[in-house]
């Protein structure tokens, strides 16, 4: 057990060389600019198949060795990517898209086929994707998912073996940022059926993006070099780029200060008040929701009461301030700040809040639920993936919740992989959740709470709610797919199968030296595609 | 020659004898206990070790309640105070006052260090005395047993009962006893071994003791010392573990608080927080030391070989 002791004095001499070291290390730096990026995502992925991934970290790191038939640029806005460009018909249901000579890393050409064999595969019932509804834009697509329908009758279809077709259900003014993300990227079909784990090993991970996997050390990292194959190569200014998988904000904060990090992408919140006015330090926006999802199919859970007495006993404000400290905002809706609305103000803006905080309420809706005082309320547990801030924010909840209602609960931390099992699986009371959107539109929440939603994750089913979410992704009119959404949030609100804490911010530390680092407000953490090393 | 000296009685005086020297006794005479104790008062280290014990002890009994403030108290608006005012040791990034903190994080590691000793002197004595005194195959089947178990690193085994019971305070104790008894019935094995041949214990058979009778009344009392000694060195070992283990995130749940657990939540403000994880490592440290201290002394005082 003189382990700890080693420990702490091993931690010691990081924190007494972070003193020094850092001059030392830049100025070996300086002399040979390498053109290599060390960035911390936080956690091992799940898995790296773009079919199946749906966390963060797996999205980012995909991000960096596949391209989709699109792109955000650096001012959030798509751009050409392996779809040179498209057509979009008149009533737009039909898109056409023209493919550019891309390769994948193993020499083969990236076909309008690999993109239907992907799609399909993605939906295909067996690969089970949590994503899968993402394509249910698709004409036939929900059909083929659940098992109604036929593979054929999805309406995609290879022109030729560079032109795609995509036929959609009803207008979607959304698809288009879809086909860049993640659940929408390509894969080598002759790859995939050779040999069903290729996306765990390095060797066999083959990629048509700007970067392509060495080596992946699992909870370790993963290295990655330049592309050369990639169709876009002559503008990717960096060689290496490696992406540690450490959990850990403290040992990635002593890598950051030792020179061994140069983007951090999370920062423990006892940080951030000393870093108040430090140049690396920057705060982004961030499009996501903190949120805690309720699991309406347990006891006492499944009392709406219930949900709003414990939503309605949380000091948000608090939790922002004295335990995030990041410039937070406490939420009082789901959908965070930063889209587009109807008239083009801002969505939330326009939403505005859809319920305040209020003790005496939720003391009233508690004791109507039958638990006066907290009295006779069964043992519950708040989940979260192992993580400082998490932690804190639990036990802050917990309190809260002591004091003000007189429900005592317990908190568990798991590790990520743990974590989205039982998030999937229903097996929770209380689970903490962050939602980032997927592409720039508030269907991007609301969709996902529809009856049997792979993000679902609640089992909470409303037949108006899902009546509402099928209007407005019947539609293209924005005015119509608004207001149904408007609606379908305000639903939500009120029956509280979630409750929404706070709108994230993005605090990261980012050295001085790195140009055109992408770190966009939603969908993934970081782009390096256009980034290098001054 | 002439004249044989004569032998009188007359020469001789009797010698004032004084009755009261006689039976005086220039040692005092001491039982094995008390002279247990009296050596072991001789060693400084121990006595100081003994005194901090039980200081600690006091301060895990009154201290939660010297402060104004409840160990699970937050206060969103005092997070992260320094040393002083209202706030002793100050208080942590969810604004509880550190100093009810530790004192309530004393209670529960002076618990499991004291609860897990226990239970391993309970498992350990029997085992290791009844495979010491039983001998032959039975004594061979357990001892086996028991170099398997102790060839499984004891931490991944520890961790993995952690993840099967769910954290809290009742697996702690049980996973830490279930791992930390074998080298408690070694030590008890082996002095049985080496007892069970004396004359004394021939005797206790000759008379018609039976097996239990033995080992309860003649072996395991004789054997007192060294077990002493081993559960007096483990409950540092079980604090140190628990502290561990905490900053693995397997300990106590929150918002209950051990060293280890304050320890873990200390480091994250190290840079700009730093009393937030001196306090409960200064703490952690004096107990460890004064558990091996007296641990130590123990050890001498109750060798017999170093009695005077």
């Amino acid at each position: 057990m003189k382990k700890i002791l080693l420990a702490l004095m091993v931690l010691m001499a990081f924190v007494l060389a972070g003193c020094g070291g850092d001059r030392a290390k830049d100025t070996a730096d300086k002399s040979s600019t390498t053109q290599l990026i060390r960035y911390n995502v936080d956690a091992e992925p799940k898995t790296l198949d773009p079919a199946k991934s749906t966390g963060l970290p797996d999205g980012t790191i995909e991000l960096q060795m596949l391209d989709g038939l699109t792109r955000y640029d650096a001012n959030q806005e798509i751009k050409p990517a392996i779809a040179e460009n498209w057509d979009i018909s008149e009533d737009g249901l039909t898109y056409t898209f023209k493919l550019r000579d891309a390769k994948w890393s193993n020499g083969d050409p990236v076909t309008a086929q690999d993109f239907v064999y992907s799609w399909l595969r993605a939906l295909a019932p067996e690969t089970a994707s949590e994503y899968a509804y993402q394509f249910f834009y698709i004409k036939g697509a929900e059909d083929y998912n659940s098992g109604k329908g036929k593979k054929e009758d999805v309406g995609l279809k290879a022109l030729d073996d560079k032109t795609l077709q995509v036929v959609l259900n009803a207008p979607a003014p959304q698809f288009l940022g879809l086909t860049a993300f993640q659940t929408y990227f390509p894969v080598n079909r002759k790859v995939v059926e050779g040999n069903p784990n290729w996306f765990a090993d390095p060797k066999t991970y083959v990629c048509d993006g700007p970067f392509k996997m060495v080596s992946w050390e699992h909870n370790q990292k993963i290295v990655m070099e330049k592309n050369p194959d990639y169709w876009d190569a002559k503008n990717v200014k960096l060689q290496k780029l490696e992406i540690y998988l450490i959990e850990n904000l403290d040992t990635s904060f002593n890598m950051y200060n030792n020179g061994q990090l140069d983007l951090m992408n999370e920062i423990n919140a006892q940080e951030l008040p000393a870093l108040q006015g430090n140049k690396e330090l920057k705060i982004l926006p961030d499009a996501s929701v903190y949120f805690y999802r309720f699991n309406v199919t347990r006891k006492p859970f499944d009392d709406v009461r219930v949900r709003k007495a414990l939503a309605l006993a949380i000091d948000r404000k608090a939790l922002v301030e004295s335990v995030m400290k990041g410039g937070q905002k406490p939420a009082y809706a789901f959908v965070p700040f930063g889209f587009k609305d109807a008239g083009g103000k801002d969505f939330r803006e326009n939403g505005g809040d859809y319920f305040q905080e209020d003790l005496t309420e939720a003391k009233k809706l508690l004791a109507e639920a039958g638990y006066p005082d907290g009295k006779g309320f069964p043992k519950a547990t708040i989940m979260f993936n192992t993580q400082e801030n998490h932690q804190k924010v639990a036990e802050a909840i917990q309190q809260m919740w002591k004091k003000n209602l007189g429900i005592d609960v317990t908190i568990q931390n798991v590790e990520w992989q743990v974590y989205l099992d039982r998030e999937s699986k229903l097996d929770y009371d209380i689970a903490r959740a962050g939602w980032s959107p997927d592409y720039l539109d508030p269907m991007s929440f609301i969709d996902m709470f529809v009856t049997g939603g792979g993000n679902n994750q609640t089992g909470w089913s409303n037949k108006e709610y899902d009546k509402l979410v099928n209007e407005a992704k019947s539609t293209g009119d924005q005015k119509i797919r608004m207001t149904s959404m408007h609606q379908a949030e305000k639903i939500l609100m009120d029956e509280m199968p979630v409750t929404p804490l706070f709108f994230y911010t993005h605090p990261v530390m980012i050295k001085e030296n790195l140009k055109n680092v992408i770190i966009p407000p939603f969908a993934t953490y970081a782009d390096f595609k256009w980034a290098y090393v001054e | 020659m002439t004249g044989k000296m004569e032998i009188t009685p007359q020469m001789f005086k009797p010698v004032e004898r004084d009755a009261l020297a006689a039976e005086e006794i220039a040692c005092p005479s001491v039982g094995y206990w008390q002279d247990v104790w009296l050596r072991l008062k001789q060693n400084k280290l121990a006595m100081t070790g003994l005194v901090i014990i039980a200081l600690l002890a006091l301060l895990a009994l009154v201290g939660p309640h010297l402060s104004a403030h409840s160990y699970d108290d937050q206060d969103l608006q005092m997070v992260n105070q320094p040393p002083g005012g209202g706030y002793w040791f100050g208080t942590d990034s969810l604004g509880r006052d550190l100093f009810t903190r530790v004192c309530y994080g004393a209670r529960i590691s002076l618990a499991i260090g004291l609860l897990t000793s226990v239970i391993c002197m309970v498992i350990g004595v029997l085992y290791g005395g009844i495979s010491g005194y039983l001998g032959g195959r039975v004594d061979e089947i357990m001892m086996r047993f028991v170099e398997v178990i102790y060839s499984i690193p004891f931490l991944l085994y520890v961790i993995l009962l952690m993840v099967l019971l769910e954290p809290g305070l009742k697996s702690i104790f049980i996973a830490l006893g279930i791992v930390y008894w074998q080298n408690m019935a070694r030590v008890v094995r082996g002095q049985v071994l080496s007892l069970k041949e004396q004359e004394y214990i021939y005797a206790a058979r000759l008379l018609g003791a039976g097996t239990w009778r033995i080992l309860l009344r003649h072996l395991i009392p004789n054997t007192m010392g060294p077990i002493i000694v081993s559960m007096t060195l483990l409950v540092p070992e079980a604090i140190f573990t628990e502290a561990f283990l905490s900053f693995l995130g397997l300990g106590v749940s929150a918002p209950m608080a051990s060293w280890g657990v304050l320890a873990s939540d200390g480091i994250q403000g190290l840079r700009n927080y730093p009393w937030q994880l001196f306090f409960p490592a200064l703490f952690i440290s004096i107990t460890m030391l004064a558990f091996n201290f007296v641990g130590d002394g123990l050890r001498d005082a109750l060798d017999p070989r170093l009695r005077r």
